[in-house]
């Protein structure tokens, strides 16, 4: 095939000549903000973390001494170790719970089951920091509730609890209960998106109920599978909430409270954060490389069903109504008494195991305090200013950029998608720390200490993702139905405004939503970047809570939650009012 | 009158994972005012894809496309995009918006972009066109609650409300099935010619093609084989891939033995048969011998015709209005459609009588496997021929 390269030469002068100009300078100008967003941070990070001095400080040279000493120190090892074990455990106790639950709704007959996945859609929307906090109500050795039969029961002294909140093996199983509900879900979409057809061609050959599932089922799902694992693994990594408030306390440090640790000290230490920073984005990197892989195998099996999807339900029998059991008893243990425990806690001034004085004696001082407070208005005030922007953003720009990577075939559209990804790669609080670094360094551009720098290092990091919700919706809409609009005579910004955007708006509403809930409560992006200006309400709760006033924290945090209701029935009277309407 | 759209050694190459694939090959041909002209093709032979150059959702990589005295392709790389070009297209999906309803989904190319009209004028056309194709009364219907039929005129509507220069269809009667597929045939048919608009349509369906077609280009491999009228193309195929891909064919492969005049003479195992004289082939070469099975008469005595060979009748399959016999003729079948009032049956010996002037004779190439859908275009019997032969 000697023509193929011939032929190639010729094709791409002419390709890039036959562009219309706007669209050069559209999908360019694109590549550039995503690359200032995306590779400017983390190359800053890189920078600093060979540089002998901080942003703050004049001078440097190139160095390793950085990494030398962060290497030669054994509390990075643990570190290592920690971290390891955090997401390794969380994710493997996570996953049992997960895929069994995902099982029994989506493939038995038991009951309850779509109460299991209100209640699986509530959960995953509980802001980490919360959750924490109420399993230190429920765990802590004094006062903690389930230390309670042991502590007053059996006369074990009032400090002896069996249950500790502040160990790694908690750590573990508070992520992995809080994991549940997101690989629930993720899994039961895995097991909608296989074509029941294969399991019944099995069953039809011969093959029993569990010969079907070891040599069909599982075998078709297990890259699906890997790519929950990993992309949960990769959020548990970076995760700063949980091992904070449980791991903290009893010396327990993951790469995310170190870093927090290194710039919460006077004079802060770049050399140990930025390094630290660099190591972790790598082994995000590493980790997104093979969700990457994992996923284009994924999409050679997916199989999209339509109507006839009716799945093959197993009859449990007589084990019907210990499944149902089974429900009940997720819905309370990771739902019920956590929230119960966080609205009882807002109500004590000190937090005592609760009893009919406790709750007789309780009251709304707390609430009264934090109205009090500049520092919670201000805080209020810029979270609803970031659900205001950031979901909006974040998602027209996702739109735009899968409306590119999907649907046009301009030079460059690949490095587009990747540049949307790699926010994904950093743990939240590294992406902070490197907007932090180039806030120093652009500090001509007045946005240190106001809200927008924490709004713009938000839509960068959800790009990733936005992008990942858009071009899925992008793939699944027909491209004869953007066509039909250019061949009647109208330009593309309008084929994209009232056709591509239109049919879009329901996964751009469920697009939304998600980065708004998230958004809303995220905390460790802003913790290094918010000045007293730029407060936002989950910084409120975790400064509370860091000064002991639990019940402050757990007051801020019923706020937020409120507030997050309140988007999410918006959201839902939004499409269920759109989908309607078209019938 | 000049031609409406003309297509000049057009080219379109993809890049693909395993290098670039020609599409398209230096394909040319005009369609006259008011012509219906159809792309008929195997799948990947880069029908499609013309059509695509020509509404301009793909950039061709070289030579010249004009519409209308418009130039929308020029051989320095000019190109005019879709939405400036004066045409209307109907797709295989239909594309039917669903957020719109019917009217909004037929007004969509008249009240927005440069395009734009008064909205009265928008209202009267809609209307129109929507009448045009039986769809009035709908207009406020909700396009998700159409029936595939109804979506199909619904598109035919949208593409014909901006009074098009060129209408493209892209096997638009593909998805509905059978019975709504002849009707919606004879629709368009009617349609168009009373429009009397320039039509391009791409179908792999040979009797779409053979119905509709003013003119029809046979096309493989990204290159137009034959060009030319229904019957032409159907009488008169140039090639053994028309041949087989057009209607239904026996094929008898053999060498040109001799030449005299206007007869030509093949050697096959089945004998020799006399041939109309063409200018493909010359004595000496290889060739096949195309034979419409219409064109073959079967009787139990030996009848005066131009070439007769006797065989035995294999099988008879009942088709309503004739008889499907398969012949086997020297360890070959051949196929021939008898009168259902004649009676026939398996086993019975039968002479085969065929006229010179119906056996064409064609340059020897390789069979063609058609790669598509199953139920694809009927193909003939090309087992006619002994292995040996090819």
């Amino acid at each position: 095939m000697a023509t193929a390269t011939q032929v190639a030469r010729r094709v791409l002068p002419g390709r890039i000549a036959n562009l219309e100009p706007q669209y050069v300078i559209f999908v360019g100008g694109l590549g550039l903000i995503l690359a200032l967003l995306v590779i400017a941070p983390l190359a800053i990070l890189l920078f600093y973390s060979l540089w002998s001095v901080g942003p703050v400080d004049d001078g440097g040279s190139f160095t390793l001494e950085n990494y030398r000493k962060t290497f030669l120190s054994s509390t990075t090892y643990e570190l290592l170790f920690n971290t390891a074990v955090f997401g390794i455990g969380s994710v493997a106790v996570g996953l049992a719970f997960g895929v069994s639950l995902a099982w029994v709704v989506e493939r038995t007959n038991a009951p309850l089951r779509n109460f299991a996945f209100v209640v699986a859609i509530i959960t995953a929307g509980i802001p980490p920091l919360l959750y924490a906090m109420a399993w230190v109500f429920l765990l802590n050795p004094r006062t903690g509730v389930f230390n309670m039969p042991f502590t007053q029961e059996w006369g074990l002294g009032w400090d002896k609890g069996i249950f500790n909140p502040y160990t790694l093996g908690t750590l573990v199983v508070v992520e992995a209960f809080r994991l549940t509900p997101t690989i629930f879900l993720m899994v039961v979409g895995l097991f909608r998106s296989m074509d029941p057809a294969l399991e019944e061609a099995a069953s039809t050959s011969g093959a029993n109920m569990t010969t079907t599932v070891r040599k069909v089922t599982l075998p078709v799902m297990l890259p699906g599978l890997l790519g929950v694992i990993i992309f949960v693994g990769t959020a548990t990594i970076g995760l700063f909430e949980l091992p904070a408030i449980l791991g903290m306390p009893g010396g327990i440090h993951v790469f995310a409270t170190r870093i927090y640790i290194a710039m919460d000290t006077t004079p802060r230490d770049y050399g140990l954060a930025t390094s630290l920073g660099t190591v972790a984005a790598l082994i995000g990197i590493v980790g997104i490389y093979y969700y990457h892989r994992v996923t284009r195998v994924q999409q050679k099996f997916a199989t999209i069903t339509g109507k006839g999807y009716r799945p093959r339900r197993m009859d449990l029998g007589k084990y019907r109504p210990w499944a149902g059991a089974a429900i009940i008893g997720y819905f309370l243990l990771m739902v019920v008494l956590p929230s119960v425990v966080l609205i009882y806690a807002s109500t004590q001034t000190f937090f005592k195991p609760p009893s009919i004085e406790a709750i007789q004696g309780g009251s709304l001082e707390a609430y009264r305090e934090i109205f009090g407070q500049d520092a919670f208005w201000i805080g209020l005030r810029n979270s609803l200013m970031l659900i205001a922007t950031v979901p909006i953003a974040t998602i027209l720009l996702s739109a735009v950029v899968s409306w590119i990577v999907v649907r046009s075939k301009a030079p460059g559209r690949g490095i587009l998608d990747t540049l949307a990804f790699v926010p994904f790669t950093a743990p939240s609080i590294v992406f902070g720390l490197a907007f932090l670094l180039i806030a120093f360094w652009v500090d001509w551009i007045p946005v240190y200490g106001t809200i927008w720098l924490i709004v713009i290092v938000h839509v960068a990091r959800f790009l990733a993702y936005g992008t990942r919700a858009t071009n899925g919706a992008m793939f699944q809409l027909h491209k004869e139905l953007e066509e039909a609009g250019s061949v009647s005579g109208v330009g593309w910004l309008t084929v994209f405004r009232q056709i591509t955007l239109r049919l879009l708006v329901p996964s751009l509403i469920a697009g939304w939503l998600w980065v708004a809930i998230h958004s809303g409560r995220e905390l460790s992006m802003a913790l290094l970047l918010s000045t007293r200006d730029s407060q936002i309400l989950s910084l409120v709760a975790w400064g509370a809570w860091e000064n002991g006033r639990s019940n402050e924290a757990a007051a801020v945090g019923m706020i937020l939650m409120a507030m997050m209701t309140v988007i999410v029935i918006i959201a839902r009277i939004v499409t269920v009012r759109l989908t309607r309407e078209q019938g | 009158m000049a031609a409406t759209v003309r297509v000049t050694d057009l080219e379109k190459q993809y890049a693909t994972d395993e290098g670039a694939v020609n599409a398209v090959r230096g394909v040319s041909f005009e369609v006259e005012h008011g012509e219906f002209f159809t792309l008929l093709g195997p799948s990947g032979c880069g029908k499609s894809t013309t059509l695509r150059c020509i509404a301009g959702l793909e950039k061709a990589n070289g030579g010249e496309i004009v519409i209308d005295d418009m130039v929308v392709i020029s051989r320095s790389g000019a190109h005019v995009p879709a939405h400036q070009r004066p045409i209307g297209m109907v797709f295989q999906s239909y594309a039917i918006w669903p957020h719109m309803d019917v009217f909004d989904n037929v007004a969509f190319p008249i009240s927005q972009g440069k395009g734009k009209l008064p909205k009265a004028e928008v209202r009267e056309r809609v209307l129109e066109a929507l009448s045009l194709v039986r769809l009035d009364g709908l207009e406020r219907r909700p396009a998700p609650q159409l029936s595939g039929g109804q979506q199909q005129r619904l598109a035919l509507a949208r593409a014909l409300v901006r009074q098009p220069k060129a209408l493209l269809l892209d096997e638009p009667l593909s998805n509905l099935d059978a019975k709504l597929r002849d009707d919606m045939r004879v629709e368009l048919k009617t349609l168009t010619e009373r429009l009397n608009i320039t039509t391009l349509f791409v179908t792999h369906d040979q009797l779409e093609a053979l119905t509709l077609s003013d003119k029809i280009a046979v096309m493989r491999d990204g290159e137009i084989v034959q060009l030319g009228g229904p019957k032409d193309i159907y009488d008169d195929p140039n090639s053994r891939f028309t041949a087989e891909f057009i209607g239904t064919t026996n094929l008898l492969e053999g060498t040109v033995s001799s030449r005299d005049g206007s007869m030509m003479r093949v050697e096959t195992p089945q004998g020799t048969i006399n041939c109309a004289a063409v200018e493909l082939v010359e004595p000496g070469d290889s060739a096949a011998i195309a034979i419409r099975p219409a064109n073959i008469g079967v009787s139990a005595e030996r009848r005066e015709a131009d070439n007769v060979i006797e065989g035995e009748v294999e099988t008879v399959v009942f088709l309503g209005d004739s008889h499907d016999c398969r012949v086997d003729v020297g360890g070959a079948v051949i196929r021939a459609f008898v009168h259902a009032s004649q009676p026939i049956a398996r086993g019975d010996r039968v002479f085969l009588s065929m006229s010179a002037n119906d056996c064409r004779v064609l340059p020897a190439e390789a069979a063609f496997v058609e790669a598509e859908e199953g139920g694809g275009p009927s193909v003939g019997v090309t087992s006619a021929a002994p292995p040996s032969v090819a």
